[in-house]
């Protein structure tokens, strides 16, 4: 049976997410994908990613967080928002954002 | 908090401007007048004094790739801002008058993840970099002009402006 995963980005990763790739520091979009949302997701669980609590989000993370999903082949885009739920109570804005990036992503 | 910034929140309103400046008014600290306004202008304030300084630091990139890692901080500094912003304009638009900056704010973010891209890229060129930081400005300017224009119609904003500021009544 499918669990819900609950990650709080800023309590579980970090308070200030930047950069797409490990080569743009340690707290990277491509490094909260592998270590937080891969291992759920690929277990068939959906995620619940609250990113209210953080000081700033740079778009690359998200983009390469949440779209990257999509582009490894992790998710399909249809299903994305089936199995990953993102609250962004605080800036709607963010929201936005993600949505954009989902749509426009390919797999590889 | 700048007194240029409470000079230019005055001037929106066209309020007594004179006697505002950098250092105070009368014997009043800039910070003792921002603490005197309404806690709408003061989110109004805070939500322009930070995209403000989005744009300074946009305006210091540099782009090449010996300063590339202050050109980060910058851009993650950038990022501080702008949430700094998303948050102010939240609070002080809670109930239903969202939508315009949600797609401004948007906007904003996404030039900004241009940039973050850019400076990071192996091999970027400068002009490249300082083009983005320019569009990325300009999503700036696009969301000042909406904030502005619906503070403006805001009675918390406007009214309450009026009476705290004329200091020459008392």
């Amino acid at each position: 049976m499918a669990r819900t995963v609950e990650i709080d980005i800023a309590r579980d990763f970090s308070r200030e997410p930047f950069g797409r790739y490990p080569s743009h520091g340690p707290v990277s979009g491509e490094r909260f994908r592998t270590e937080f949302l891969e291992g759920p997701l690929r277990a068939g669980d959906r995620v619940v990613v609250n990113i209210d609590g953080v000081s700033g989000l740079s778009s690359s993370f998200l983009d390469e967080a949440f779209a990257g999903l999509v582009r490894r082949g992790v998710l399909p885009r249809d299903r994305f928002f089936d199995l990953v739920t993102i609250i962004s109570d605080r800036d709607p804005s963010y929201l936005e954002d993600i949505k954009v990036y989902v749509r426009e992503a390919k797999a590889h | 908090m700048s007194g240029d910034l409470l000079d230019l929140f005055a001037n929106q309103w066209q309020l007594v401007t004179t006697a505002l400046g950098g250092l105070g008014v009368g014997g009043l600290s800039v910070r003792h007048l921002y603490k005197r306004l309404h806690p709408d202008q003061q989110l109004f304030v805070d939500a322009v004094e930070h995209l403000d300084k989005v744009s300074d630091e946009l305006e210091a990139i540099v782009g090449r790739p010996e300063v590339r890692i202050q050109d980060c901080e910058r851009i993650r500094a950038a990022n501080a801002h702008r949430r700094r912003v998303g948050l102010a304009i939240k609070d002080l638009f809670s109930g239903g008058q969202l939508e315009p900056f949600t797609m401004h704010l948007s906007n904003l973010s996404r030039a900004l993840g241009v940039v973050e891209d850019l400076v990071n890229m192996d091999g970027a060129v400068q002009s490249d970099v300082r083009a983005a930081c320019q569009e990325a400005c300009k999503a700036g300017e696009r969301l000042r002009t909406t904030l502005v224009n619906k503070a403006k119609r805001r009675p918390s904003v406007l009214l309450f402006g009026r009476k705290k500021f004329d200091l020459k009544e008392k």
